[in-house]
């Protein structure tokens, strides 16, 4: 084994001392001193900066330094350098107080012997050996702290940094020596493991996570804070979260009910559309079995379209499912399987949208088009009783004039006059049910008396050749009322020609008219046939005839009460139907006596349709 | 058949339809054409009318409230009395399962609505022009 020297440096202005020391140190089988003295503390520290200093005596009374702090201004030189300080028996608390801060040990100038020396100096290059060995590890923990991908910052209890590693400027943006001596800035009230914003190398603000845990930094307590870099990895997890939270958004807004099931079809996800549909809170649907939702007949219908699905045949399918209040909500359902890796069925995912509306109005659709298709069988058939008249005497007149006498010549173009009149009413009254349901009728008020309208209504009923008496109650104090002269007078032509319609030939038409609260109330009434319960309630819906149009000669297609019924709402009125006492019907009508000025006479006015 | 012709019998047309303007055209167009016209506005009227009167031909409308013309003509053809009477519907119904229905029971012509005077009068000296061919060659 190599003979080591060992290098004692003392730092004694007394040559004597230094002497007694060089003279008691004790001399190992394989080890040599080396003893060198300086008599100030500035040329001995110098000495220390510039060799490999085993062992320092340090007097602390120097001529350029003196006390406790002439042992300070060492050990910072002399870091890891065992220092023993030379001391003068008035000067222990001094020397107590250099063991405090690092000293190896003391020893009293006066009392110096060879004994305690060889204790003391034996114990310190014991020491000394083992902080050079640590002094090896700590190399090598330095390069790992230096290299270490992670910023890692030593800060004191007063949160001053202390060291900083080179990784520590990518993240925090300054170099290691800016650090050092500047505040560490991070809170530690978040505790041990923190996400805190960092300044981002080159892409802006960033999120580090930081780690923070006692320590000790020279042997004064210290803090150690580690930084991982998780910008990326946070906008990720941010962009993850933001399409989960779309995706969640989209299930729960959809206007499409999800459900899953497992190979039980036991209820496993419900959104809010779906609970919402039926009624339900999503809760209550969870872990049910989806044919408790459902009766025997749909259950069945979902049972075979679900093993359809299973083998990949049928796309959609309808069936009714049972709300929580018992109604039947019709729903279209898509539904897809889902397979384990091995292919085996786990179970369904369903979109199911509430048809029911859907339902409602396909059946109002087929009622319309079947109304529509009614309308112009009737309108065919109206349109060809006029054709036949027109047909039959113009081919008459022009073929056979002259086999005609005067009289018969006169009939037939009183007759083609009649049927063009005919045809007339039913034009003008297929244009104003049409304005009607569009709501773009227009009303033409003027004053007019109740008088006048009914009689107006009479004249032209007498003029188309009707021979019924007409019973016409008249008051005394006639009212002016306010209307459209020309549409009132048509509702009460139209419901005097209905009362004869129905009404054995010749038979009374009963005919008055009373001044109601702020309105005039007219009252039609005949002896006719009547009208039963059920049709009481259809008269005012369009193309209703009490009996169908189609197998009787009674001309009209249905339109006469719904469009006069509308006239007279039109003048914010009302219009019923009574039975008569003593038989036959009575339809009873109000009219305003003033209409609103607002809109000037001739007022646009839309109304609810029936 | 010119015999026939030359005889000044006036032949009578029982015409059946429940709407008197259009009875009222095809009375004159059948007056003018020298026919005599018995009118009814309804099928059982229509009924009575033929066994009182016998007429040579019936015009019968086939939409009629109280018994269709199906019906009425039906009902002619197994009456002892009417059955060889000719009937000609005159009808707004065109389809063809109207024409099979009416000559399957036994109807003599179909005149549509609307029908020119030659049409009319046409289908109706057809008609009563076929009855008495039949009616002579019957021993």
């Amino acid at each position: 084994m190599e003979e080591a020297a060992r290098n004692i440096l003392v730092i004694m202005d007394d040559e004597d001392i230094v002497d007694r020391l060089e003279e008691y140190l004790p001399a190992g089988k394989d080890v040599k001193h080396c003893l060198h003295s300086e008599n100030r503390l500035d040329s001995g520290l110098d000495y220390i900066s510039r060799n490999d200093i085993d062992l320092v005596f340090l007097a602390l009374d120097l001529p350029d330094s003196e006390g406790f702090n002439t042992f300070e201004r060492a050990r910072q030189s002399a870091y890891g350098v065992p220092i023993v300080v030379l001391i003068s028996v008035d000067e222990i608390e001094a020397a107590k107080e250099a063991i405090r801060h690092g000293a190896r040990d003391y020893l009293v100038i006066e009392k110096l012997n060879r004994r305690e020396l060889e204790i003391i100096a034996g114990g310190a290059f014991r020491e000394r050996e083992f902080h050079a060995q640590s002094m090896l590890v700590e190399d090598d923990l330095s390069k790992l702290f230096q290299d270490y991908p992670e910023a890692i910052i030593i800060f004191d209890s007063a949160g001053m940094i202390m060291l900083a590693n080179p990784a520590a400027e990518s993240i925090l943006g300054l170099a290691p020596e800016e650090l050092v001596g500047s505040l560490f800035g991070f809170s530690l009230t978040g505790g041990g493991h923190t996400e805190v914003e960092i300044k981002h190398e080159d892409s802006g603000p960033g999120t580090a996570e930081m780690n923070i845990s006692k320590t000790q930094w020279r042997g004064e307590p210290a803090y150690i804070a580690t930084f991982r870099d998780v910008t990326d990895r946070r906008q990720m997890e941010d962009k993850l979260r933001e399409s989960e939270a779309k995706y969640r958004l989209l299930v729960e807004n959809l206007q499409e009910g999800i459900m899953a099931i497992n190979e039980k079809a036991v209820t496993t996800f419900i959104n809010e559309r779906m609970a919402e549909m039926l009624g339900y809170k999503v809760e209550e649907m969870l872990g049910k079995p989806l044919f408790a939702f459902m009766d025997e007949e749909a259950t069945g219908v979902a049972k075979s379209y679900i093993e359809r699905r299973r083998v990949g045949k049928g796309k959609r399918q309808e069936f009714d499912l049972i709300s929580k209040n018992g109604s039947k909500i019709h729903v279209s359902v898509a539904m897809t399987p889902v397979a384990n890796e091995n292919g085996d069925y786990r179970g369904a995912i369903m979109a199911l949208a509430d048809v029911t509306d859907l339902q409602r109005a396909a059946i109002a659709l087929e009622d319309q088009t079947k109304e529509l298709s009614d309308l112009i069988d009737v309108a065919a058939h109206e349109l060809r009783h006029p054709a036949t008249i027109f047909k039959g005497y113009s081919t008459l007149l022009l073929e056979q004039w002259d086999n005609m006498s005067e009289e018969m010549i006169r009939e037939a173009l009183v007759s083609i006059d009649l049927a063009t009149n005919r045809l007339a009413h039913l034009v003008n009254e297929l244009f104003e049910a049409s304005r009607i349901e569009r709501g773009t009728i227009t009303m033409a008020y003027q004053e007019i008396s109740p008088y006048q309208l009914v009689m107006r209504a009479i004249h032209e009923i007498r003029a188309v050749g009707n021979t019924n008496r007409f019973n016409v109650r008249t008051l005394e104090d006639d009212e002016i009322i306010e209307v459209d002269a020309e549409r009132v007078k048509d509702v009460i032509y139209n419901l005097i020609d209905n009362a004869v319609k129905y009404s054995d030939e010749g038979s009374d038409v009963d005919i008055w008219w009373e001044r109601g609260n702020d309105e005039v109330v007219f009252s039609i009434a005949d002896r006719g046939i009547g009208i039963s319960v059920e049709d009481r309630a259809k008269v005012f819906d369009r193309f209703f005839q009490v009996e169908d149009a189609i197998h009787h000669s009674t001309p009209g297609i249905g339109l006469g009460l719904y469009i006069g019924r509308n006239y007279v709402v039109a003048h914010r009125g009302w219009m019923r139907l009574d039975p008569r006492e003593g038989g036959g019907s009575v339809f009873t009508f109000g009219i305003p006596l003033y209409q609103s000025r607002e809109a000037g006479d001739s007022e646009k006015m839309k109304w609810a349709k029936r | 058949m010119g015999e026939t012709m030359t005889e000044e019998k006036v032949e009578t047309v029982l015409v059946i339809d429940d709407d008197p303007t259009i009875l009222n055209v095809i009375r004159m167009i059948l007056e003018t054409n020298s026919y005599r016209v018995q009118e009814a506005l309804s099928g059982e009227g229509g009924f009575t009318a033929a066994k009182e009167v016998r007429p040579d031909a019936i015009l019968l409308d086939i939409m009629m409230p109280d018994l269709d013309g199906f019906e009425l003509c039906r009902r002619l053809k197994l009456d002892e009395e009417c059955r060889d009477i000719p009937v000609i519907f005159v009808t707004a119904k065109t389809a063809p399962e109207h024409l099979r229905k009416g000559l399957s029971l036994g109807a003599s012509g179909f005149v549509t609505k609307p029908f020119t005077v030659r049409k009319l009068v046409g289908e109706v000296a057809a008609a009563i022009d076929a009855a008495r061919k039949k009616e002579q060659s019957t021993p």
